[in-house]
């Protein structure tokens, strides 16, 4: 492994976690690094709340070899004692309380004084560009700002950690992308650390500087936007990631990061491998294509041009999208769905296969 | 003597009857009370029938046996027993336009006799034939008398009331009938601390004056209706000896009654018979016995009281048919057996119980109330609900239960 | 002060106009619910009020009021004891209050925010609201064979040496009359209470602790806080209930323990309805003086009304 010199911000090996008989975290491991914005994605159910909550305290672990913030382990110690604060979903702001008042909150129960904990809390909403709102109630706030309060509340106390729980998932879609900017452009000027949740796929890809993804209990992938979206190690993954043709077949052979498969009526395909994880010769393996590297070509047995994959195929009538078109091809593997971006002129005449590079096919195991 | 206990829970009603009053005493005096009175009634009814407002108690369970021996139907409209319900009803509301007897625990006639709401008793009226039979103690009574000695009632039901005790826990005889001392309530050493005692002013005071004029030697002008200084006078005794651990604890029901002697926290109780009764139910023959004492009663009646009104209605010989009625042997023996109370003329009760073939046991247990009653009032008694120093008593009383 | 510029203007206007437009402006201008309300207020509880002020000052003989002013019903309040019948129910009424909240409110923070099951916090509301279908007397007297010196609390109490042997028992005193009212008015205090802490979102309760608060500073930042509505309201159903208690003073305090209910149901039995009225001003007084205090010192120690803002939002 390899041993920064910083340590991590966040350590977590091995928790396990379940509600009754539903595991919710199955042996799940992450390390997020001081000053990234980690995103942790996942269907509902996936278990990113429950590892959240873990992470603030606010629920204790089964079963977890370690979890540390800041290098310090925190295993066992209520929320208050440890240095990270969330942002819940439904902001959780005290209604009793005035904008300031909610912000300097963390402040105060920290034995700060009444003046400082205000003038702090209102640099903080200055940050986020409330400053003229300290003195209303919580009520008199619209979904965004009630956002904005509940942020500036839980940076203001400066954690190592800044836990977000969905938060932008209740407001409206000009907004939410008002915020994603917004909360990125905080995050680099706090130097902060960022770990949030999510179920949509453009915030952590737009947002992050990796994506956790999850999936019942479990991680199914780590890595960068552009990993994750050009390199899924998993069907689950692909699928998740917007992959459109799946295909399934068997590894005959890999080489310099490449696998040849083959399929179940014989076709050979050359894909990349996707994630991490090297594929052996001889295991299942899963392909995804994406509709838009598929093209059309009117081969006429001619065989394919070397280095790219091809399949022979009955096109369906192009059927007309807007700003693309889309269509079905049969092929021998199955039924595959191209997208096309550049107009009619590309309508190719007897079509008979369709095509794609090895670089755009990702492998992984099945 | 079950009515008695509807009259304590009467008391507990009392917060809401305020409201009530209060807007009687705002000047809502002629505000007509609707009451549940039967809508045929005409005058013209005839005269064989009878209008009766009072107790519920005081009913027989069947008033056709009546008609059939005096042949005079009664009309009943029951009440409660609280006096100030009772007192606003009747002088608010009028009420003897529409009513030919009332019937109620003593003491109303003190006030509304010499105010002109009640018509003096006639007692050489030709129907009362029983009048001149009926015992003293009973006609000439506090119960239907006023202070002056005007005749405003008949009696109708009654009792002696005393103390309740353990014989066995005083040292005494259980089937000795010796005369014991109030002293045992107020002042034994034998019994301190083991006395509970009734809350109840009008029901206490009363039997503590009784009680301390014999030891003084000093008798008390009425000792049921003690001047101010005179009730000063009973309640720095009774604060006194409060002070000195007499009392265990006050009561203030009839089921309290029952509770504390049958979980024997007490030895010695100022109480209703009936409770008595119901402990040697419950702990057997003779456990507790009701006194006979030394000093005198508690005296409590029902008296029934005929309004001015009635004095001008052709129905005024029924209206003395049914007040000698309350004094014959049919009555007397069907509210004894019924509901255990006695009255005036208890032997006619039994002559009644012989003629009509009564079971032996029925008539040994009237005849051993005759015979209790006739003992008791032999006695000096004590009665009247409706002191005129009641706000004195009263107070007084506050000073007491506060001390 | 801005009404008199359409005033003037009115004024000046064609005198049709003017006849009309001042009341226009007027009534348009009144809260009509509000004034129906205050109205309706002052007949319904004023009006009577100076009534029974007025009722005090005459006197009661021989079950008939005296209508001669005088200060003789007053005399008596002082002469026989109610007036420290007054305070002493006050006193009693106000422990029993202060004790209940504390009990309720630890009790429903558990119920209602503590790990109590589903099951559990059903089964416990329901059994406490068994009480308020049995008649309290039915209630009280079982308590009386329980403190009572021969039943089962002096032997249990002698045996883990907590009194002497042979021992008269509670019953019959302050302590028992206090620990009745307290049992009996539970309920009273608790659903309230439990009811402002169960609306008390969980979310708030994590984010507190999350922002680093200790459970202290939770529970009084923020429960308390939000909470407050219903606990005033259990304050004042249980101080009322308090005030008027009268069985659990009679049965449990002997007749010693004189409390208001049973002072007032002593002067009702005479009649005595200048001593009720008297009576009814000195608590009406009593609690105007209190709630004034009240309001002055919630005023001094912060604002009482930002608490109510969760009612607003």
């Amino acid at each position: 492994m390899n041993t920064a010199a910083q340590a991590p911000i966040l350590e977590i090996q091995d928790a396990v976690h379940s509600y009754g008989s539903v595991l919710a975290l199955d042996h799940v491991s992450l390390r997020v690094e001081p000053g990234e914005f980690v995103s942790i994605l996942g269907e509902s159910g996936s278990g990113k709340t429950t590892l959240l909550r873990l992470i603030s305290g606010l629920e204790q672990a089964q079963s977890i070899t370690r979890l540390a913030i800041g290098g310090q382990s925190v295993i066992g110690k209520p929320p208050a004692q440890r240095n990270c604060t969330t942002v819940f979903q439904s902001y959780a702001l005290f209604p009793h309380m005035s904008v300031e008042e909610n912000v300097a909150y963390g402040l105060k129960v920290r034995g700060v004084a009444r003046a400082e904990a205000l003038r702090q809390a209102r640099e903080a909403l200055a940050v986020v560009r409330l400053e003229a709102k300290a003195q209303r109630s919580i009520g008199q706030l619209s979904g965004g700002e009630k956002q904005r309060v509940a942020l500036a509340r839980a940076f203001v106390i400066r954690p190592a950690l800044l836990l977000l729980d969905e938060p932008l998932a209740a407001l409206d879609e000009k907004l939410r992308i008002d915020m994603q900017s917004e909360l990125v452009e905080i995050q680099r000027s706090l130097g902060m650390t960022f770990i949030f949740i999510t179920h949509s796929k453009e915030e952590a890809l737009t947002m992050s500087d990796r994506v956790v993804l999850m999936r019942r209990g479990r991680v199914e992938q780590i890595g960068p936007p552009v990993a994750l979206f050009d390199s899924p190690s998993s069907l689950f993954a692909a699928e998740f990631m917007g992959f459109e043709n799946l295909l399934g077949g068997r590894v005959l052979d890999t080489r310099d990061g490449t696998a040849l498969i083959e399929l179940a009526n014989g076709t050979r395909i050359r894909s990349r491998v996707g994630g991490d994880q090297p594929l052996q010769a001889g295991v299942d393996a899963g392909i995804a294509v994406r509709a838009e590297h598929l093209r059309l070509i009117s081969a006429a047995g001619t065989n394919a041009p070397a280095g790219v994959n091809a399949l022979p195929c009955e096109p369906s009538p192009a059927a007309y999208r807007g700003k693309y078109t889309e269509r079905w091809a049969d092929t021998p593997a199955g039924r595959l769905k191209l997208r096309n971006w550049e107009g009619k002129n590309v309508d190719v005449p007897s079509a008979d296969t369709v095509i794609w590079e090895v670089e755009d096919s990702i492998a992984f195991p099945a | 003597m079950k009515e008695k206990s509807v009259s304590q829970l009467q008391l507990q009603r009392s917060r809401r009857d305020f409201l009530r009053s209060a807007a009687l005493g705002a000047g809502a005096l002629a505000l007509p009370l609707a009451l549940d009175l039967p809508a045929s009634r005409l005058w013209a009814a005839g005269p064989a029938t009878v209008r009766g407002y009072g107790v519920t108690t005081s009913q027989l369970k069947d008033w056709s046996v009546m008609t059939q021996s005096i042949g005079v139907q009664m009309e009943f409209t029951g009440t409660g027993n609280d006096v100030g319900v009772f007192l606003r009803d009747v002088v608010a509301s009028g009420l003897g336009d529409q009513t030919d007897i009332f019937v109620f625990e003593a003491g109303t006639q003190d006030i509304l006799g010499p105010r002109g709401i009640y018509l003096p008793i006639d007692t050489q009226h030709p129907a009362l034939t029983l009048w001149e039979r009926t015992p003293d103690e009973w006609k000439h009574s506090r119960v239907v008398q006023d202070a002056e000695g005007n005749q405003w009632g008949v009696p109708v039901i009654g009792n002696a009331d005393s103390f309740g005790y353990f014989p066995e826990k005083l040292g005494l005889d259980p089937n000795s009938e010796e005369e014991l001392s109030w002293s045992l309530v107020f002042d034994d050493p034998r019994t301190r601390g083991r006395v509970s005692f009734d809350r109840t002013w009008g029901y206490s005071l009363p039997m503590a004056a009784l009680y301390l004029q014999s030891k003084t030697g000093k008798p008390f002008s009425n000792c049921a209706d003690l001047q101010p200084e005179e009730t000063r006078q009973v309640v720095d005794f009774l604060i006194e000896r409060k002070r000195a651990g007499q009392f265990r604890t006050l009561h203030s029901s009839f089921e309290e009654q029952i509770q504390l002697l049958s979980n024997r926290e007490v030895d010695v109780i100022n109480c209703w018979e009936p409770a008595v009764r119901e402990v040697n139910l419950k702990l057997g023959k003779d456990a507790t016995r009701y006194a006979y004492t030394q000093e005198g009663y508690y005296k409590w009646g029902h008296g029934a009281y005929l309004p001015v009104q009635a004095g001008d209605r052709d129905n005024l010989d029924a209206i003395y048919k049914v007040l000698n009625y309350y004094l014959g042997g049919e009555y007397r023996a069907l509210q004894a057996r019924d509901r255990g109370y006695a009255g005036p003329n208890m032997d006619l009760a039994v002559a009644y119980a012989r003629e009509n073939g009564w079971s032996a046991e029925d008539i040994a247990t009237l005849e051993e109330t005759e015979r209790k009653i006739a003992r008791k009032f032999s006695k000096p008694l004590v009665s009247t609900t409706t002191p005129s120093n009641a706000d004195s008593m009263e107070e007084q009383w506050q000073r007491f239960l506060n001390a | 002060m801005s009404t008199s510029i359409p005033d003037t203007q009115a004024q000046v206007a064609p005198p049709s106009l003017a006849a009309k437009t001042p009341w226009r402006t007027l009534l348009g201008r009144i809260d009509w619910p509000l004034a129906l309300f205050l109205v309706a207020w002052f007949i319904a509880v004023v009006v009577p009020l100076l009534g029974v002020v007025v009722y005090s000052f005459f006197e009661t003989k021989s079950f008939f009021t005296v209508y001669t002013p005088s200060l003789n019903t007053w005399a008596s309040i002082f002469d026989s004891g109610r007036f420290e019948v007054i305070l002493r129910t006050l006193r009693i009424a106000f422990t029993v209050t202060a004790v209940e909240l504390v009990l309720a409110f630890a009790f429903s923070l558990w119920l209602a925010k503590g790990r109590a099951s589903r099951t559990v916090k059903a089964m416990t509301l329901a059994l406490m609201t068994v009480p308020f279908f049995l008649d309290l007397s039915s209630r009280t007297i079982i308590w009386r064979a329980i403190l009572g010196e021969n039943g089962p609390l002096i032997p249990l109490l002698t045996g883990i040496g907590l009194v002497e042997p042979g021992s008269a028992g509670i019953l019959y005193s302050e302590w028992a009359v206090h620990f009745g009212m307290i049992i009996a008015l539970f309920p009273t205090m608790m659903l309230p209470v439990y009811i402002a802490i169960s609306l008390v979102d969980d979310t708030l309760i994590d984010a507190s602790n999350d922002l680093g608060a200790s459970p202290w500073q939770t529970l009084t930042r923020v429960v308390i806080p939000l909470s407050l509505p219903g606990v005033i309201a259990g304050i004042l159903f249980t101080l009322g209930s308090a005030m008027a208690a009268w069985v659990e003073p009679s049965m449990l305090g002997g007749g010693f323990v004189n409390l208001l209910s049973n002072s007032i149901e002593s002067a009702y039995s005479a009649l005595r309805y200048p001593v009720l009225a008297a009576l009814t001003t000195l608590i009406v007084m009593i609690l105007g003086v209190l709630v004034l205090a009240f309001v002055l010192i919630g005023r001094r120690f912060g604002d009482l009304s930002s608490s109510f803002r969760v009612l607003r939002s």
